[in-house]
This record gives structure tokens, C-alpha cells and sequence, in this order.
């Protein structure tokens, strides 16, 4: 509008000096701000929990009775003296163990043919089928392995048909099914993970090998398998992490004698009501993946900026 | 060839086996699982409302497990509650699991997010130490006199704490078609001629194996054997002797029940009221009370210390106990009752069914034994018998 113009009165330049300050206060602590979001997040979601959890593992609980909130070492003087606790901690590292290898033993090669599938859209129908198995629940794919193995199951049936025994073979529950079940509830988990890894490799160091004379498999055992080892090292800890909490699985196909420590935790917890000794034993669980965490990372020279994959491909 | 209505009832009646139905029952106070959930504020009040009769808007809660069971109590209790006594009532589904964690929690908070519950021994005993229960006169119940006796629960001041609201027996149940005759003595649980044929339930305070033991053989005296620690070590070497035999070791009743149906196992222990629901669905099964006694259990009515409404709960506990409400629950769940024979109109062939040679042949569990020694019973078990 023509004649009009604009006037700074008092109050906009009071308006203008207090935002400008408000700017300034923002920007010399923008570090602080950004970092303190997360870690704000961090203490409430995990420290918070984390203190709760070791709090309650020292209070008692008398028997028959709701714990209290007090002082005691009686639970870890129970995971330690009793033996029990430590055989389940025992079994359950060495199940976890075995399910993540087995978990890369059948996921790597699904995965580097995956990373090397020529089709994109081939690529996109394996992925959503693999991804597509972990919409269901733990329970029902535990249940359907229960189906599967039984005595009338499938697989007994086809066996008696084509010969291979004489009688239907008991497999459920028992070891053999927990395996099974396992590696095939987490195999999915292993392949993303290394195909995310193998896929950041590039081709055309292979390529390079095999200019150079290398065979096939000098090419993958020199080239593709190291330059996927974090790869493979991170699919290994995750299949393993998540082994070491699972509950459904092996409580549905494992006999009691191989129950996992997070089958036993839950029964301290929700059949005794012993909340505080659940606690310890989560704990314990807890020191042991640090444990292996750390020793794989110190032993393997893994993250390492060398391990990154100078001057190429990397894995991510 | 089943009638039409009677192949719905079938149907209906199979389907209130719902997998954890007797899970819950040993733990059914999961009603502060919602409120210690952070909803309760949708479904708790806090002690200290005003409002001191049920509404339409805040009826009276009743703990119960889901499924059809809760139909069937819902038609047979508390909708005709509500229609005599004007006091709305509604019947409350309740989660597992953890259901005395959580209703202990909701009642230290305040909050009553159901007014009764009904809860098997250990969970009705357990919630009495830990004060979770509302201690009431005998005088607030007038058919008091029909309850068999020993089924009031009563406190240290002769107060009432909870009163029977039905029963069921532990058996032992066969497929026919898996074996040649269905078993009829524990002691068959013993028979290694049925090396990984059969089921049993793995917790000591579910299957009794421990009180099966003292009653069944004769180097024990009952529930005398089960005083200290070094008799209960000795039933319980015992008891390892059945693990040869057991290929299945279940805690609900629907694990086992597909595998027996199916025939992956021979028999196994089963409450009374699923194998004959079992049976009437079709299953090739047949439930025997065993030559020592089915173990006989008793859910009792239990009223939550933080209710608002204790009159109107007391109320609902004194119609749960009104011998045409017992009956009907009978027939339709074979449920045991909880009052007197001579109180009931049950059919012969139903008292035959739920009550096989009676009560008084049953083996009646020491529930305490597995609250005052949980801790070490837990972990004796876990590497005896289990491992």
C-alpha cells in the first residue's frame, strides 16, 4: 500500500533483541541441545530401567510372599551356590552360540545371492518372502514346527513313506526341534543383515581377483568373505542377542531340561513371584553379553577403521 | 448321531477349554493387569469414590477366565445375579502370567480393578498372606451351612476369606485309540512299559506328582510325607522314576491336549471336566479317576480388599453358592460343586461324571507345602525330576 510504511516502535525492537537473544542462546548451546535429546532419552528409557533392575535384585523375598523393598545378597548367593542357575546360563550361551552360526551357515549364501541377483524385482519377491515370516508370531511358528515334527507330522510321515524308518521318530519337544525352531525363527534377522553387508561390496573388487587369476572361491574366501566380516560378525552377535532372550521357543519345543534361562527367569518372576531373584538372573545374562560383546570386538579387531574397508568396498 | 443343538453345545462347551483356562485358575487374580498396565483408568476405581453401590456406568467386576467359559458363567451367574438382586455386574476376562504380580501391585496402589475373583488354593492362599483379600463375617453369608466345610477359606479371627466356587479333579486320561486299555492307577505313570508314552504337567504345584506319590505308594503315609525336607526328597526320588515314562511334560492343559487328541502321546494327566468335554467333541479318550483318588482342587470366590463395593460383592459370593446356580454350572462346565450332595439336583449320571467314586476317595493336595517351600521345591524340581 502506497504512503505506508513500516515504523519500528519499542515494543518490535524489544520483540527483535529478545528473539535475536533467544537465536543466540540456541545456537551456543546447539551441541548441547542436540546430544542432550538423546541422552535425555537414554537415562529414561535405559539407565532409569537399568538402576531399577539392579535395585530390585537385592531386595528380599521371604516365602509365600510379595518382596519387599530392602537389602539382601540372598539371590546371588543363589545363582552362585546353586547349580541349577549356572548349568541353564551354560546351556543357554551354547544354544544361542550354535543358533547363530547355523544361522550364518545357511544365511550366507542366501544373502550373497541375493547381493548378486541381477533381477531387482526377483530380489524384491525373496526379500518380502523372508521378511514376510517374521509377521507371524514366535507362537505360531513354534507351534507349526510342534505340528510339523510330531509323531503324526509331516515329517515323520514322509520318512515312514520313502522308507528311511521303520517307526514314527519322537522329535518333539526335544533338542533337535529347539534347533530347528531357533535357526529357523532367526535365520531371517542373519540374512538382512549380511545382505546389507555383502550388498556394499564392490563387485568390481571380485572382478580384480578374478582378473588376477584367482578361482571362484579364492575370490570369495580372499575378497568377499573379509570384506564381509563385520558383516558377518554383527549378523552373528544379533542372531545371538536375541537367541540368548528367547522365551516361547524353547519353552514350546524344549523339554524342561533344556529350557533357557529366560524360561526360568519367567517362571521365577511370574510362577513364585520371586521378582527380585528374576532380576539377578536377568543381570547375569546381561554381564555375559557384555562379556562376549566386548571379547569379540577386541578379539576380532572388529569396527576398526582398517576393518572398514580402506579404499573399496566396505560392509557397512 | 448327535441333534443339532446338542452338537452346539458340544461345540460351545469344547471351546471353553480355552488353552489356559486352568492355568488361570491357579493364578486368576491377573485383574490389576490392566491397571498396573496404565490403564487403569479405564477399568479400576479408586478406593475412597463416593459411590458406594454398583452403577450401570461402574458395575460390580468379576474376575473370570475368557472364552466361552466366561459365557457360560456369565448365563449361568452373573447375569441372572443382576436380574435378582438389581446390583449391575459384570463379568471381567483375565490375562495369565503374571496375574498375582499385578494385582498385587494395583491393591498396594489402591486400586480395585475387580471387585471378586475367583482364584485356585495357592493364588487364594498366597493372596491372603500377602493381604490382597477382603476378610469378611461368616454372618455376611447366609448359605454358609451348604458349603462343604473344609471349602471356607477363613482367616486367623475365624473371618471368612473365600468360599468355593467350583472344583475339578485331576485324572488320569487315554487315548483309545493309542492304547489298548486306558490307564487306571498312578502307578501306571510308574510302568516303563510306557517308556515316552505319556504326559504329565511339570509344575509341582499344578500336578501333584509330589502328593500322587505320598498317597499312591505304600513306604509313604500321605500328606505325613510331606513335612520336611528330607521326606519330601524322598518322594520326590520317587517321583524322577515316572521321567522315563513322560515324553511330555506340560503347564496348560492345551499342550497336551492336541498331542493326546492326535495320539503323540498315550495318556497323560488331564482335569476331569476337559476330557469330558474332550470326549463330546469326538476325541478318542477316555477319563478314569485313578484307583487312589483323581487329585481334587477347589476354585474359591475371593473378594479384593480395595473394592468399593463390598456389600454387593458379598452379595454376589452368597449367589454363587445358591444350589440352582451350582447345579447349572455342573452341567454345563462338570465342574465340581462345592456344596452338599443333598443341596444339588444332579442327575446320577452327571454326579458320576464330575464326582467318579466321591470326594471323600479323592486325594485333596497339601497346597501349602508349595507356597512354604516354593523356592527350594522350585529349584529341587527343576534338577530331579525335570532334569
Amino acid at each position: 500500500m502506497a504512503g505506508e510504511t513500516e515504523t519500528e516502535t519499542p515494543y518490535t525492537r524489544d520483540r527483535s533483541e529478545s528473539s535475536g537473544r533467544l537465536r543466540g542462546w540456541l545456537n551456543d548451546r546447539s551441541e548441547s541441545i542436540v546430544l542432550g535429546y538423546p541422552l535425555a532419552m537414554l537415562a529414561l528409557f535405559f539407565a532409569v530401567p537399568l538402576f531399577l533392575l539392579i535395585a530390585t535384585s537385592f531386595y528380599p523375598k521371604p516365602s509365600g510372599e510379595y518382596y519387599q523393598v530392602g537389602f539382601t545378597l540372598e539371590h546371588y548367593r543363589r545363582l552362585f551356590t546353586v547349580p541349577l542357575y549356572f548349568r541353564r546360563l551354560g546351556f543357554t550361551v551354547a544354544l544361542s552360540m550354535a543358533t547363530a552360526f547355523g544361522c550364518l551357515a545357511i544365511g550366507y549364501p542366501v544373502a550373497y545371492t541375493l547381493a548378486r541377483m541381477d533381477s531387482r524385482l526377483r530380489r524384491r519377491v525373496y526379500i518380502t518372502t523372508i521378511v514376510s515370516t517374521m509377521w507371524l508370531t514366535y507362537i505360531i511358528r513354534s507351534y507349526a514346527w510342534t505340528v510339523i515334527l510330531s509323531k503324526n507330522g509331516v515329517l515323520n510321515e514322509f520318512l515312514l513313506t520313502i522308507g528311511a524308518i521303520d517307526t514314527a521318530l519322537s522329535l518333539t519337544p526335544g533338542i533337535w526341534a529347539l534347533a530347528i525352531g531357533m535357526t529357523y525363527v532367526f535365520l531371517p534377522f542373519a540374512i538382512l543383515t549380511l545382505y546389507s553387508s555383502i550388498n556394499n561390496i564392490d563387485p568390481e573388487l571380485e572382478e580384480a581377483s578374478k582378473n588376477l587369476g584367482a578361482d571362484r572361491f579364492q575370490t570369495f574366501r580372499n575378497v568377499t568373505v573379509p570384506l564381509s566380516k563385520n558383516g558377518i560378525y554383527s549378523a552373528w552377535m544379533l542372531v545371538f542377542i536375541l537367541a540368548l532372550g528367547a522365551y516361547i521357543v524353547p519353552r514350546l519345543l524344549g523339554k524342561p531340561a533344556q529350557w533357557t534361562l529366560p524360561v526360568i527367569i519367567g517362571n521365577q518372576s511370574l510362577n513364585n513371584l520371586n521378582v527380585p531373584f528374576g532380576a539377578a538372573l536377568s543381570i547375569a545374562m546381561m554381564v555375559v553379553v557384555i562379556v562376549i560383546l566386548v571379547a569379540g570386538y577386541e578379539l576380532l579387531g572388529l569396527g576398526s577403521e582398517e576393518m572398514a574397508g580402506a579404499g573399496g568396498g566396505t560392509d557397512g | 448321531m448327535p441333534s443339532t443343538s446338542s452338537t452346539d453345545r458340544a461345540e460351545k462347551r469344547a471351546r471353553t477349554t480355552t488353552p489356559t483356562r486352568r492355568r488361570f485358575l491357579r493364578s486368576s487374580v491377573a485383574a490389576g493387569t490392566l491397571a498396573a498396565t496404565g490403564l487403569a483408568g479405564c477399568t479400576s476405581r479408586i478406593v475412597g469414590s463416593d459411590d458406594q453401590s454398583p452403577s450401570e456406568s461402574d458395575p460390580l467386576k468379576i474376575g473370570v477366565y475368557g472364552g466361552v467359559f466366561k459365557e457360560v458363567l456369565d448365563g449361568a451367574l452373573v447375569e441372572p445375579f443382576t436380574e435378582d438382586s438389581g446390583i449391575p455386574a459384570q463379568s471381567e476376562p483375565q490375562s495369565i502370567g503374571d496375574a498375582m504380580v499385578k494385582l498385587k501391585q494395583a491393591v498396594d496402589a489402591g486400586e480395585a480393578p475387580v471387585d471378586v475373583v475367583v482364584v485356585a488354593p495357592d493364588a487364594r492362599i498366597r493372596g491372603t498372606d500377602m493381604g490382597t483379600w477382603l476378610n469378611y463375617s461368616p454372618d455376611d453369608i447366609s448359605r454358609l451351612d451348604a458349603v462343604i466345610d473344609d471349602l471356607v477359606a477363613k482367616g486367623d479371627q475365624g473371618d471368612i476369606v473365600g468360599i468355593g466356587g467350583f472344583g475339578w479333579s485331576l485324572n488320569l486320561t487315554t487315548n483309545t485309540e493309542v492304547m489298548d486299555q486306558p490307564l487306571t492307577s498312578w502307578k501306571d505313570l510308574w510302568n516303563d512299559q510306557y517308556a515316552s508314552q505319556l504326559a504329565a504337567n511339570r509344575l509341582p504345584g499344578d500336578g501333584f506328582l509330589l502328593d500322587i506319590a505320598a498317597h499312591t505308594f505304600d513306604e509313604f503315609n500321605g500328606r505325613d510325607s510331606l513335612r520336611t525336607k528330607e521326606d519330601i526328597r524322598a518322594v520326590m526320588e520317587r517321583v524322577t522314576e515316572v521321567n522315563p515314562q513322560i515324553g511330555l511334560w506340560w503347564a496348560q492343559e492345551a499342550e497336551a491336549q492336541q498331542p493326546l487328541r492326535e495320539g503323540n502321546i498315550g495318556a497323560t494327566q488331564m482335569y476331569n471336566d476337559v476330557s469330558l468335554v474332550m470326549k463330546e467333541k469326538g476325541a478318542p479318550v477316555e477319563t478314569r479317576f485313578p484307583e487312589e483318588g483323581g487329585v481334587l482342587n477347589f476354585g474359591s470366590w475371593t473378594i479384593v480388599r480395595t473394592t468399593n463395593y463390598p456389600d454387593a460383592a458379598k452379595q454376589f459370593v452368597d449367589y454363587a453358592i445358591r444350589s440352582d446356580v451350582q447345579t447349572q454350572i455342573t452341567e454345563q462346565l462338570y465342574s465340581v460343586p462345592t456344596i452338599g450332595e443333598s443341596e444339588l439336583n444332579l442327575s446320577d449320571d452327571l454326579y458320576q461324571k464330575v464326582y467318579g467314586p466321591g470326594p471323600e476317595a479323592a486325594i485333596r493336595p497339601y497346597n501349602r507345602l508349595y507356597l512354604e517351600k516354593e523356592q527350594w521345591l522350585s529349584e529341587q524340581w527343576k534338577q530331579t525330576v525335570l532334569s
